[in-house]
């Protein structure tokens, strides 16, 4: 049975009438016939119309056409259908054509005022008589337009929020098995989200075959409240999941939401938030100790002098001499303090930059090389002597200062201490060797970090631990670079490099700077 | 009678400073500048007093010759007296259960001292 929108314009019927008479019982009947039907199409929702083919008129039109086309009945019926539809869109048939003779379309109907209705339409041809009909049956779709605009829309939110996170997301069901998974949650195991369905979470990302222990997401299914966990994979990544039942309507729980964030870097970040929180502690305790060490001196030392009566006046000497040098350490150990501080808050050393030699830094060193017991230790190589640099004489006598007292601390007495300084490339290098206790490859790794002492518990090693790290930043502030080569039992060596200041520039500078030095 | 200092500290001025405080006719003053020296020397003179620091270079830091001291019957009999700049009272009560006698933080008030040492050896 084909499609028959108006069934009963039928040829069998026409004839059927013409051979009757009017007012016969059987017109009536026919004509009541015709009314019930008419009765219905004008009821239908739809749009109903029926157009000649050849002249392209509309010969007939239910109530619902005229009322959503906003014309009266007796207009549009007679009208050329192009008024209604717009022929560009939508292929209109030439001929009859056998075999296709209904198609559904969705397009737009023009009003009478000129509005348009988006409807999904319905073409037929019929044959009545001889005459070839098109039927058009359109649906208003508005409604389900909007609606499905709505939804779109929602759609897009949805994907905009939930694929813009770094989080991974992922819907399960109540067996844990992926129903949908956000962009994030694919790409970090390299699959589609199409792969993911259906997987459970545990062998994909945790690379295991039952639910991790105390998983959140199992959790919430089975308590029905929100849980979170952190989890930590084999292969050291730390997760953060949480996990949300999802109920239906009517409030069962059908699967649950879980939402899985990789806080690998900020547990790295705070475990060395906390590293540094206790060195800082650590080094305020040593800091105190180390303060003590020389106050105990002068204290101890200026209390027996306030009653000098029982000294000798070399011991009066001697006691002064001590008093002095402890003040000394004390004032150099304030001096890193306020060094370190500088740095810390973004500061740096105000550097006085001078021209000098190299030869002139390891001269200026002599009272240091000479002064104490230990002078037989130092061997002096310095190769290229007259190097022009650019550098703040008194910081570099600071530097290197701590790398010998270093050297010192860390060797064995009578053990020999080399200073080597020599041009290589386009820098001047120092290096100060001692054949001391040496450090591992930790030790090494961690020598120029601030409060870092390779050995805290041993005060012998007196200090607060933070002249390396003043030291590395004297160096980088000159434009240079330091490093330290060590090896247990073997010995240590820092390197530094200072780079070379310009010819044209030093003759000059350097003559400026000896001025007004004098 | 001649009683016996033995002062166990790695700093020489702090040393000078305790024999410069403590010296007096009858007593007779012992040095060691690490816990090894410290207990070989206590061992030997049996020293009345021992003022002994915390941290010192080597094996065996001042908590270790307190214990090591007070089990050796030879030495257990003597006073310890720690002299320490570690502070805390955690190292305080440290340096109780290693087996000292009297804690005295560093810097010191010689005042102080000399009344606790005179105290003990009378």
């Amino acid at each position: 049975m084909k499609n028959r929108p108006f069934p009963p314009a039928n040829g069998t019927l026409r004839d059927e009438l013409s051979d009757q008479q009017p007012c016969s019982p059987e017109f009536q009947r026919h004509l009541d016939h015709l009314q019930r039907f008419r009765t219905l199409l004008d009821h239908a929702n739809d749009i109903i119309l029926l157009v000649r083919l050849d002249s392209r008129r509309i010969v007939d039109a239910n109530a619902s056409a005229c009322r959503q086309l906003r014309y009266p009945c007796e207009i549009l019926v007679g009208m050329p259908v192009e008024n209604v539809i717009d022929f560009e869109s939508l292929q209109w048939p030439e001929e009859l054509e056998e075999g296709a003779e209904c198609r559904t379309i969705s397009t737009q109907l023009r009003r009478r005022e000129g509005g348009m209705l988006p409807v999904e339409m319905l073409m037929c041809m019929e044959e009545f008589g001889d005459t070839p009909y098109v039927v058009i049956v359109a649906r208003d779709v508005t409604e389900r337009l909007r609606a499905e605009e709505v939804l779109r829309k929602s759609e897009w939110e949805k994907g905009l929020i939930l694929e813009s996170t770094q989080e991974l997301i992922v819907f399960h069901d109540t067996e844990m098995r992926i129903l949908w998974a956000n962009r994030a949650a694919a790409e970090s195991v390299h699959l589609t989200r199409e792969q993911l369905k259906g997987r459970y979470c545990w062998e994909l990302w945790h690379q295991r075959h039952s639910p991790c222990n105390n998983c959140p997401v199992v959790g919430s299914v089975r308590t029905g409240q929100p849980q979170s966990a952190e989890v930590i994979d084999p292969d050291g990544q730390v997760w953060l999941i949480r996990g949300y039942p999802a109920r239906n309507a009517e409030g069962e729980i059908e699967g649950a939401v879980e939402l899985c964030l990789d806080i690998t870097e900020r547990k790295r970040a705070e475990e060395a938030l906390r590293e540094s929180d206790r060195m800082k502690t650590e080094f305020i305790s040593t800091a105190a100790h180390e303060l003590r060490t020389p106050l105990t001196s002068i204290l101890g030392f200026s209390q027996v002098l306030l009653d000098p009566e029982n000294l000798s006046d070399a011991e009066r000497k001697e006691f002064i001499v001590y008093i002095h040098q402890q003040a000394r350490a004390l004032s150099g150990m304030v001096a890193d303090l306020l060094d370190i501080a500088r740095i810390e808050s973004g500061q740096g050393l105000a550097l006085k930059r001078v021209f000098c030699t190299a030869g002139e830094l390891v001269i200026q060193l002599s009272p240091f090389l000479q002064g104490g017991t230990e002078r037989s230790r130092f061997e002096l190589a310095i190769t290229a002597e007259a190097t022009p640099l650019l550098v703040d004489k008194a910081k570099m006598a600071e530097v290197f200062e701590n790398l010998l007292s270093n050297a010192l601390k860390y060797s064995p007495p009578g053990s020999p201490i080399r200073i080597v300084g020599e041009i290589v490339g386009e820098s001047y290098r120092f290096s100060v060797a001692d054949q001391g206790i040496g450090m591992t490859p930790e030790q090494v790794a961690r020598v120029f970090d601030k409060f870092y002492r390779a050995d805290a518990s041993d005060t012998a090693v007196s200090g607060l631990g933070l002249g390396m790290s003043i030291v590395r930043n004297i160096v980088e502030a000159h434009g240079g670079r330091i490093w330290v080569e060590s090896e247990p039992g073997r010995g240590t060596t820092a390197h530094f490099l200072l780079p070379l200041a310009l010819p044209e520039a030093s003759g000059k500078g350097s003559n400026v700077e000896e001025n007004s030095d004098r | 009678m001649l009683k016996k200092i033995l002062i166990v500290d790695d700093q020489p001025e702090v040393a000078r400073l305790l024999e410069i405080v403590l010296r007096r006719e009858d007593r007779q003053l012992l040095f060691a500048a690490n816990g090894e020296e410290g207990l070989a020397a206590a061992r030997n003179s049996c020293p009345n007093l021992v003022l002994l620091d915390i941290m010192m270079p080597g094996e065996v830091d001042g908590y270790e010759v307190a214990r090591r001291l007070k089990k050796d019957p030879a030495t257990a009999g003597a006073h310890i007296l720690v002299l320490t700049a570690k502070v805390r009272e955690q190292d305080r009560q440290e340096a109780i259960a290693a087996g000292a006698d009297d804690y005295i933080a560093k810097p010191f008030d010689i005042i102080d001292l000399k009344t606790r040492v005179d105290r003990v050896l009378g």
